[in-house]
């Protein structure tokens, strides 16, 4: 049964954050082209305001959204989980943006392009994660995902970038193509795309769970295949294996904007997925395989600690800073599923807000060190090497200063964000999910972490040779500082003072269980 | 009624914001104030406070006597399953007495700062940290729960390091910070350990749980004992008692402002503040208290028998600081609660004078702080002079002046008081309370006398000579108001036998009764009107004694007498100014014992051969790194393996799911 | 009438003969037009299920559309990336572009 609807204007002003999104995505094309000017600093800082406008409606309609609404068809519900995710795309878009004035200006690509197609992107993960609908899941990561295969070729005449694009363009179309494949099949199992109407047909259909796949195979390999499609996005073992070349190579501020928001929205639609569809709690812990007796839970889990693992072993080898971050966003990727599996079992607000919490700690922290790693970068190689870091923090004590509370917040040492976000996330699958062997693992593998993790520091402030970095390189303006400011402060505010947080993101667990 | 407490909850969390405000402003951009705005932006934040502190400290009086403690709840601060903890501030009659006196002392001092730090190439930064200090201890203060005093504790601890350390140019001075740092160090272990035991048995560490979990004996005294005894040796480490007191003498390196805010009036009693803020708890441990009772007596007579000898007028009264803290921990230790918090609060006023008189001296004296230059500055300096003979007058105890109403009542208790652990301890603890205050007397009135009186000035630089003068008013101003404290505030607290039965009564202890009367009740104390007043004479005699004693033998040019005495007493002497070779004993255990055996076994063999090359760079590191380098050896770069990999874990997972 | 599960066998072939493609062809373009083949059996898949089991409405019809539209777009993309990558490496083949691994 369809709820009621509202009217096509009040249906359209519900959705005013995404139609600011398009609107100033284009009008920022338009003004590059109208507004001539040789300095496109502006652009940053314009985005930035866009979106900053962007992220007042968001929190308006956070403030005054109580009940969940389905509009267009229930393909999109307007819900406080998708706001407070909204909020996060936008906050890591506000942070890209300031913080790629000098990044472009480095390399004398500021283009006005670039913050349109970041712009366009959020776009994408938004209604990403209001959809309540495979096609539009379907669309909205296209949406998503157009714009960042532009983004990680920008560097058009550097060999690294494109071919960072081309990697990520082909095995990103190759994984959209397995998900669309699962969710069709879905379709023609259901005749619905609706998630919830899916969830509805596969609990009434199929009482006796342990005869659908002799029966109806169909259901169980469509939702095999959502899954992969989405670990594909999210990074998660063995699905990870372009991250670190797609990252080493995308421009550096894409690769933070992508290992941020990209992997939120991809997290978070996976949670909208299967929290709606297939909440079915036998189904996802059917075992339906006849010899190996696995469910969805202990693949989930097995995923999750490989994951965590590959992330941090790898790492330990790495003498590129950037590959060191990108190993280092496939770990947190794995701390991430170890909670969202944590959720899976619970489905209580404390597993929830722990999840969301890490997201919002992510968003800063990696934000923060992929901006402050920009600024690091010598533009002659176009590549960060540990020895390209000696001594930098002598030349640039600020930008290391922030990028030691990012580093300290990646390791998790308090008081910063990282610290309260890991331990949360730990605790509520431990005690709560107990889920037991998968965080003492986690545990074990990020006390390896701070290995790597402690030795960019180590290169940062402890080696005393300078390098041959040619110090105009390491030129910052407003815009940069601006964004290390933000995000160093909210790593230690939130750090120190997660509680308002947990609050604000509880409130959003009770309209994913209306919606 | 309702309405004072209103007020009092609405001014309350302003009180420490006015400082932090204060250290924001002058930190960030006070390099670039004029120095003018500087104190006045730090001093303006100290009258606001201490303003503020008055207001809700006279709203709390017009509270019934039996709801004078009003809570506010910043906001929640964890919030982590069963353990809970709220940014909260607590207004209480205990409170109120340390909101007044770090606010009140704190705004003085920082007005005799702007003389003493006149030209000081840091002037901002001495400000920022001097807010940051008073911030830090009205957190300690107005706290509600544990958490907020240890932030507090720390926060103070780290003032006390930053102003220590202030001069770093000069290495000693660094190096006495990092001492102060290090031997705190060793007390906030065992404060932060006995947090966690009271965590693990009431899950809680508001005051007001912790007395709810005393009054309904989850709370047994075995846990009381071991929480107490690890809390008070963080109060030994903050509080500078034996044996964590080696950092106190050397902080005396911070500027002298310093010394007597953070050294002498404020930081150093955090302590006793402690333990009588927790007085329902260490009440249950009576061997805790015996053990408090015994480390303050003999720390008054240690610190006493050094400061006999010292010849740094800021060594002596470094010294005399400590030993009065052994006083004030004799007193709670006996269960005077009421009495340890009156001689903090005496203390603090004319140890302050003390300091700033010192300071003042000493910036007379052209940065000379030995006593032995010093002699005739009483018609140099006569503000300096008065207000220094106040408090020396009331630091010895002499009726009326502060120092001897307190004092005489913690030495009273610790004779009265029954311990049930050893019966006879009462009378070893008077003896050294006593004895302690005939040195205190002795060396007092030889700081005075080698200072102010005693011919004129030995220095040999008569350049310097010529310039001795009066210090600037914001200097004097600051000594004459403090001095003028340091005669009445005893006045508050007057002994009983005072008025007994004369229809006057003690406002200090009826004020405090709601908080300590039900712990002190707990201790069996003798009442003997006629011993009392025999003891208290005894007492007093003893400390004319030696006011005359050294009358005799510093009044004048150094006597002919005093140096055949020093000749005769050498092997004493020699003990004592070397302050009895503990110094050098912590560097023995230390450096040859402790640090040989962990350089090498330690670390060369355990550490280094075993634990670093073998297991970790061996099996750990190596093995992890070969298992990283091995999965890292999928990592080809080639587009068409990693699909590969992608497409052969899509049939894995297929396989395990479905067949 | 040609059964269901044959169109649903013929979109499967279809489908894994572009994945197939995706791995083993080296012509980025190639590859590209796998990708092609791999969403155009996932439509004839989708119309098929419209047409056999849900012929009441005509939604897997119009996503087709959806899923056609994205497909172009993607190929636009696509193309502009190869002609990016043409230009500074003078090769379309896909396992020259592997300067990055570990």
């Amino acid at each position: 049964m369809m709820p009621i609807e509202p009217g096509i204007l009040e249906q359209l002003g519900m959705i005013i954050p995404l139609l600011l999104l398009v609107v100033f995505a284009s009008s920022i094309l338009l003004i590059d082209v109208f507004a001539e000017s040789e300095d496109r600093a502006y652009l940053g800082y314009l985005t930035a305001f866009f979106l900053f406008v962007v992220l007042i409606f968001v929190a308006k309609d956070f403030n005054n959204n109580n009940v969940s609404r389905q509009i267009f068809h229930s393909s999109i519900v307007i819900d406080k989980f998708g706001l407070i995710f909204t909020g996060i795309f936008i906050i890591a878009g506000i942070l890209t943006s300031l913080g790629s004035i000098d990044y472009l200006k480095k390399y004398d690509i500021a283009i006005g392009e670039f913050y349109s197609l970041i712009m366009f992107a959020i776009t994408g993960m938004s209604l990403m994660v209001f959809s309540t609908s495979l096609m539009t899941i379907f669309v909205a990561l296209e949406l998503m995902s157009l714009p960042i295969y532009a983004l990680s070729g920008l560097f058009r005449v550097n060999n690294r970038s494109l071919e960072s694009s081309v990697k990520y363009f082909i095995l990103g179309s190759v994984a959209s193509s397995i998900l669309l494949f699962g969710m069709v099949l879905l379709y023609g199992a259901t005749g619905s795309v609706n998630l919830v109407t899916i969830g509805n047909e596969i609990t009434t259909k199929y009482t006796n769970l342990k005869t659908v796949l002799s029966s109806d195979p169909i259901i169980i390999i469509g939702m095999l295949m959502v899954f992969i499609g989405f670990m594909f996005k999210t990074a998660t073992a063995p699905f990870h294996m372009w991250t670190p070349d797609v990252y080493e190579g995308a421009p550096t501020i894409v690769t933070g904007f992508m290992s941020v928001a990209v992997k939120a929205a991809a997290f978070a639609t996976f949670l909208r997925v299967f929290g709606l569809s297939f909440n079915n709690d036998a189904l996802l812990h059917l075992a339906n395989g006849a010899i190996s007796n696995t469910s969805w839970i202990q693949v989930l889990n097995i995923l999750a600690i490989a994951t965590v693992i590959i992330g941090n072993l790898v790492a330990l080898n790495q003498r590129n800073v950037k590959r060191i971050l990108a190993y280092s966003a496939i770990a947190h990727a794995g701390y991430l599923m170890i909670g969202l599996v944590g959720y899976f079992i619970t489905k209580d607000p404390i597993t929830y807000s722990a999840l969301v919490l890490y997201f919002l700690s992510y968003t800063f922290t990696g934000m923060g060190a992929f901006i402050a790693i920009s600024i690091f970068e010598p533009k002659d190689t176009n590549k960060v090497m540990l020895d390209d870091l000696n001594g930098a923090a002598y030349k640039k004590p600020f930008v290391a200063a922030t990028l030691a509370i990012f580093i300290f917040s990646f390791a998790g040492i308090p008081p910063m964000s990282g610290f309260f976000a890991k331990f949360y996330l730990f605790k509520s699958a431990y005690v709560n999910a107990g889920l037991h062997i998968p965080v003492i693992i986690a545990l074990i593998a990020s006390v390896f972490s701070v290995y790597y993790y402690l030795r960019i520091l180590v290169h940062l402030y402890m080696k005393k040779d300078y390098g041959d970095v040619d110090v105009k390189d390491y030129k910052t303006t407003a815009g940069s500082v601006i964004a290390l400011s933000i995000a160093g402060f909210f790593v230690l505010y939130i750090g120190i003072l997660p509680d308002q947080y947990i609050t604000i993101i509880k409130h959003s667990f009770l309209s994913l269980i209306g919606g | 009624m309702s309405n004072n407490k209103a007020v009092i909850m609405n001014l309350l969390p302003l009180i420490p914001m006015f400082p932090l405000i204060g250290m924001i402003i002058n930190g960030l951009i006070g390099k670039f104030l004029p120095k003018k705005l500087v104190h006045l932006i730090a001093i303006t934040a100290l009258l606001a406070s201490f303003t503020t502190s008055v207001i809700v400290v006279s709203k709390l009086v017009g509270l019934p006597e039996d709801s004078r403690s009003v809570s506010i709840e910043i906001f929640k601060w964890i919030n982590v399953g069963s353990f809970g903890v709220s940014f909260s501030f607590t207004l209480d009659q205990l409170s109120s007495i340390m909101l007044l006196v770090v606010t009140g002392i704190g705004g003085l001092i920082h007005v005799y700062s702007v003389g003493y730090m006149n030209g000081d190439k840091s002037y901002s930064r001495f400000f920022t940290y001097l807010n940051l200090f008073i911030f830090a201890m009205l957190l300690l203060v107005l706290g509600s729960n544990m958490l907020i005093m240890f932030i507090g504790w720390e926060g103070v601890g780290l003032a006390s390091y930053l102003l220590i350390g202030f001069w770093f140019e000069d290495s000693a001075n660094a190096a006495a910070g990092m001492k102060a740092f290090i031997v705190n160090r060793i007390g906030d272990f065992g404060f932060l350990i006995g947090m966690f035991i009271l965590i693990l048995t009431i899950g809680n560490l508001d005051f007001n749980s912790i007395k709810i979990a005393v009054d309904s004996g989850i709370i047994t005294g075995t846990v009381a004992t071991v929480a107490t005894m690890l809390f008070f040796v963080g109060a030994m480490g903050k509080s500078a008692q034996i044996p964590l007191y080696v950092w106190l003498p050397d902080a005396m390196a911070g500027p002298t402002p310093v010394s007597a805010l953070i050294h002498a009036a404020t930081m150093v009693t955090a302590g006793v503040y402690m333990v009588v803020r927790l007085n329902f708890l260490f009440i249950l441990a009576p061997a805790t208290m015996t053990v408090i009772a015994l480390i303050g007596a003999f720390t008054a007579f240690f610190a006493a028998s050094i400061a006999l000898v010292q010849n740094d007028i800021k060594k002596v009264l470094a010294y005399s600081t400590v030993s009065q803290l052994g006083y004030m921990f004799l007193g709670v230790g006996v269960g005077a609660f009421g009495g340890g918090i009156l001689h903090l609060v005496t203390h603090a006023f004319f140890k302050a004078t003390l300091f700033l008189g010192a300071g003042s001296v000493i910036i007379g004296m052209h940065h000379n702080q030995d006593m032995r230059n010093m002699g005739g500055l009483k018609k140099r300096m006569p503000i300096t002079h008065w207000t220094m003979l106040i408090a020396t007058i009331a630091i010895t105890g002499v009726l009326p002046f502060s120092g001897f109403i307190s004092k005489d009542e913690i030495i009273w208790r610790a004779f009265a008081s029954h311990n049930t652990i050893i019966p006879w301890i009462n009378y070893v603890l008077w003896g050294l309370g006593a004895l302690a205050a005939m040195m205190t007397s002795f060396y007092m009135w030889r700081l005075y006398y080698l200072t102010f009186q005693s011919g004129e000035t030995r220095l040999k630089d008569h350049h310097v000579v010529e310039h001795i003068k009066e210090s600037p008013k914001s200097m004097t101003f600051a000594l004459v108001v403090l001095s003028f404290f340091a005669i009445v505030i005893g006045w508050i607290g007057l002994p009983h036998l005072f008025y007994h039965g004369k229809g006057i009564f003690n406002s200090f202890h009826r004020w405090l009764e709601p908080l300590v009367s039900e712990s002190e009740a707990k201790i069996h104390v003798v009442h003997n009107t006629g011993l009392e007043w025999t003891l208290m004479i005894v007492v007093s005699v003893l400390v004319y004694i030696s006011f005359f004693w050294a009358r005799k033998w510093y009044r004048k040019e150094i006597s002919v007498n005093t140096k055949i005495w020093a000749e005769a007493l050498k092997p004493i002497h020699t003990l004592l100014y070397n302050k009895y070779f503990v110094d050098e004993l912590y560097y023995w255990l230390i450096d040859k014992l402790i640090l040989q055996f962990s350089h090498k076994v330690l670390w060369k063999t355990i550490d280094y051969i075993f634990i670093d090359n073998i297991i970790i760079n061996g099996l750990v590191a190596g093995g992890s790194k070969t298992l990283g380098f091995l999965v890292g050896l999928f990592q080809t770069g080639k587009l068409q393996f990693y699909a590969f990999v992608m497409v052969a874990a899509f049939f894995f997972i297929f396989y395990f799911m479905t067949l | 009438m040609v059964s269901l599960n044959l169109f649903i066998a013929l979109g499967i072939v279809l489908f894994f003969i572009g994945l197939l493609g995706v791995l083993i062809r080296r012509n980025i373009i190639i590859i590209m037009i796998s990708i092609e083949i791999m969403l155009n059996a996932i439509n004839i898949m989708l119309v098929a299920f419209n047409r056999y089991k849900f012929i009441e409405n005509n939604d897997g019809l119009t996503y087709s559309f959806f899923i056609i539209a994205v497909a172009a777009a993607e190929a636009s993309v696509g193309l502009a990336i190869l002609i990016a990558v043409y230009r500074k490496r003078k090769t379309v083949f896909v396992n020259k572009l592997n300067t990055m691994s570990n």
